[in-house]
């Protein structure tokens, strides 16, 4: 599905991620941990074509093309997506045609029928109940006044609607009480299947009791240092990452 | 006297020809008192501070030909509103009350609403204690020309009553000719009273339309004035709005600008008692070489009154916008709340604003905040909408548009917000 080779990219003059390399089967659940300022975000944002963040060596190959030269919507189009760590406020956009628009850009990329708005209501009703979303959620704008959890609830939905082959979670559990962390587990397991996917970036283990990983990595100073199953993770969360500073440096 | 510009002095030659249709003792003083004022000022020039970024030097290409009715009119062009939405409707073309297009319909008690030369017959007392009340002309040379040449607009009088349906107005400027029109029109609301205007602005060819607004609100009442300005590419529309607010009163006015060569609506309200309050809100859209300029003044005279105001623009093009907000709280004016932003997303690297907000504060105890800013998309935005499939153009249109909406759902009544979001969608489109 996914196939990163010694991936190295740039912030501005400073290098962020320095050599990294992932293979992702389909249908597989891969977990990234590490430290803060190791580079995770960076990853997401040059998976899923930020500008800003330049690939300066090495390749990304989704589904045998190459990734890096999509523009971010032929990328959304080809079914990559990213549950962002901070999702963005959009002013004045009610988040009811914000996913309109996004999964009819989706569908019309993809060859598939655009939904009028009384299908696409039946549509996004489907997937709001599971995770507790009702429909003021859907009329307020996007993201704009939303609590920690509605954000993070709202991104799932967005992956749920968007039907993405691969998609990257930013840090998704972050900022959860246990009732949300519950809800957004359950729904991102709802959401595995087969022929999809997924990078789930974490600090935590306790996501991944939900979703639990096919592999687990450690990310530390933009380069993987290691990998393992799902025993690693919590062999992380104990012992922390200091082990690893010496192999980064 | 200082010497007059050619175009100032062609306004004043052409006031000496002019044949009124509303004649009266008072109105005839009242004009020859609005042209004092205009001959002893003439057109503002960009020395004038509030002129300074706004030069009527472009009316010189327009004649000063008063205008006259003569090409036939669809009225399907002047549609604006939803087809089921019942209003009570005046047309003005050329600054004249059109009959046939109108359709005032039933009123209820203590509503009167009429054109202004048909009021000078019908309710001339009425007509004679309100009109040329509110403000006074000197540093007004703009509203000074208008008052020199009153003869026509719309008079809505409410008292004691709440008006359900809005009532639509339609001003159309009709050129053929380069030609000037001065529309007066008069708003005056008491006793609780409660109604809306929504006011579209459209014409074609060149023309000066030199609005003059006077507008009361007191015991109670809420006016909500929305006005749409779609002028032609070569028209002009200049507004004047002079309002007093009274206790426990609102005056809500919602503007949004985006047709003409150059417009500038400039407002002025006064919260003359406690309680009083105004909410001025407006969006401008501009695109080539148009000129918007806003212009608001808002005088907190007493103690306890508040204001609230949110002008938010999105300029493409080499068009330039303006924008200059004052709040003035006088000595002793405390407990007044007066809030106002302006906010602008430049679309094109020759677009402009010009903004000026500006406090002058005399009292102790008052909450005032000003706030302006400038800027482009975010990069962020547009690339989390990027990320979700929707192309670059489409992304962009979307930002743009809810900025703008946040006005349009801040300022204007739920029913009539789509009114506005769809001019500015369409807007977007071209
Ligand atoms: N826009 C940016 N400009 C400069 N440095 C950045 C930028 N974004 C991130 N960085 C730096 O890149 C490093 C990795 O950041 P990030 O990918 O966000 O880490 P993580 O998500 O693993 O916490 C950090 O040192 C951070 O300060
Ligand atoms: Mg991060």
């Amino acid at each position: 599905m996914l196939e990163i080779k010694n991936l190295h990219a740039k912030v501005g003059d400073t290098e962020i991620l320095k050599g990294l390399s992932l293979n992702i089967e389909a249908g597989q659940v891969h977990a990234i941990m590490g430290p803060n300022g190791a580079g995770k975000s960076t990853l997401s944002y040059v998976l899923s074509g930020r500008d800003g963040y330049e690939v300066t060596a090495g390749s990304v190959t989704y589904k045998g093309k190459d990734l890096l030269t999509m523009e971010p919507e032929v990328r959304a189009g080809e079914g990559v997506f990213l549950a962002f760590q901070y999702p963005v406020e959009i002013p004045g956009v009610s988040t009811m045609n914000f996913l309109k628009a996004a999964v009819n850009s989706v569908r019309k990329y993809r060859g598939e029928s655009e939904f009028d708005a009384m299908d696409f209501l039946k549509f996004v009703r489907e997937q709001t109940k599971i995770l507790n979303i009702n429909d003021e959620m859907l009329k307020r704008a996007v993201n704009v006044g939303f609590s920690g959890g509605e954000k993070k609830r709202a991104e799932v939905l967005q992956m749920a609607v968007l039907n993405p082959s691969f998609a990257v979670l930013d840090e998704t559990d972050s900022g959860l009480d246990v009732d949300a962390l519950r809800i957004v587990g359950e729904g991102v397991t709802a959401l595995r299947s087969p022929d999809r996917s997924m990078l789930v970036i974490t600090h935590y283990q306790r996501l991944l009791d939900y979703i639990v990983p096919d592999m687990v990595h450690v990310l530390a100073d933009g380069k993987i240092v290691d990998t393992g199953d799902k025993n690693l993770a919590i062999e992380l969360e104990k012992n922390g990452y200091a082990n690893y500073a010496e192999a980064a440096a | 006297m200082s010497t007059l510009s050619p175009i100032s002095q062609s306004f004043v030659d052409q006031h000496g020809d002019a044949e009124f249709a509303a004649r009266a003792p008072w109105l005839d003083q009242l004009r020859q008192s609005g042209l004092a004022s205009f001959s002893s000022q003439g057109l503002p020039t960009p020395s004038v501070e509030e002129w300074k970024y706004t030069n009527l030097n472009v009316l010189e290409k327009l004649s000063v030909e008063p205008s006259s009715i003569d090409q036939e009119i669809d009225p399907a062009e002047l549609a604006w509103l939803p087809e089921d939405m019942a209003a009570h409707k005046l047309v003005f073309v050329n600054g004249r009350f059109h009959q046939e297009l109108s359709e005032i319909g039933d009123l209820p008690d203590g509503v009167r609403i009429l054109s202004l030369a048909e009021a000078m017959t019908s309710d001339a007392d009425l007509l004679a204690r309100h009109l040329g009340q509110i403000g006074t002309m000197e540093d007004a040379p703009v509203l000074a020309l208008n008052t020199a040449f009153i003869d026509d607009g719309y008079v809505v009088v409410i008292e004691k009553a709440e008006l359900d349906n809005p009532i639509e107005v339609v001003f159309v400027s009709q050129a053929g000719d380069a030609t000037t029109h001065h529309p007066r029109n008069l708003i005056v609301a008491k006793d609780n009273a409660r109604m809306t205007i929504l006011e579209r602005h459209i014409g074609d060819g060149s023309y000066l339309a030199n609005h003059g607004f006077e507008v009361s609100v007191d015991g109670g009442s809420h006016v909500k004035h929305y006005r749409l300005l779609e002028d032609s590419a070569a028209g002009i529309n200049l507004s004047t709005v002079k309002t007093r607010v009274g206790k426990d009163s609102t005056y809500d006015s919602f503007v949004l600008s985006m047709g003409g060569q150059l417009s500038r609506s400039e407002i002025h309200v006064a919260c003359e008692a406690g309680g009083a309050h105004t909410n001025l809100n407006g969006v401008y859209i501009g695109r080539d070489s148009q000129h918007i300029d806003n212009t608001t003044l808002i005088d907190h005279l007493v103690p306890n009154t508040t204001s609230k105001e949110t002008y938010k623009g999105a300029l493409d093009g080499k068009s330039r916008g303006v924008f200059q907000g004052a709040i003035v709280v006088a000595e002793g004016a405390d407990g007044t709340d007066g809030q106002m932003s302006n906010k602008t997303l430049l679309l094109s690297d020759e677009s402009e604003i010009d903004s000026k907000p500006q406090l002058e504060i005399y009292a102790d105890d008052v909450k005032c905040a000003h706030g302006s800013t400038t800027g482009e998309l975010e990069e962020t935005s547009l690339f989390y909408l990027r990320s979700r499939g929707i192309p670059e153009a489409t992304a962009r249109a979307m930002l743009v548009e809810g900025f703008l909406a946040e006005v349009v759902e801040e300022g204007v009544d739920e029913v009539y917000q789509d009114i506005f979001k769809a001019k500015i969608s369409t807007w977007m489109e071209n």
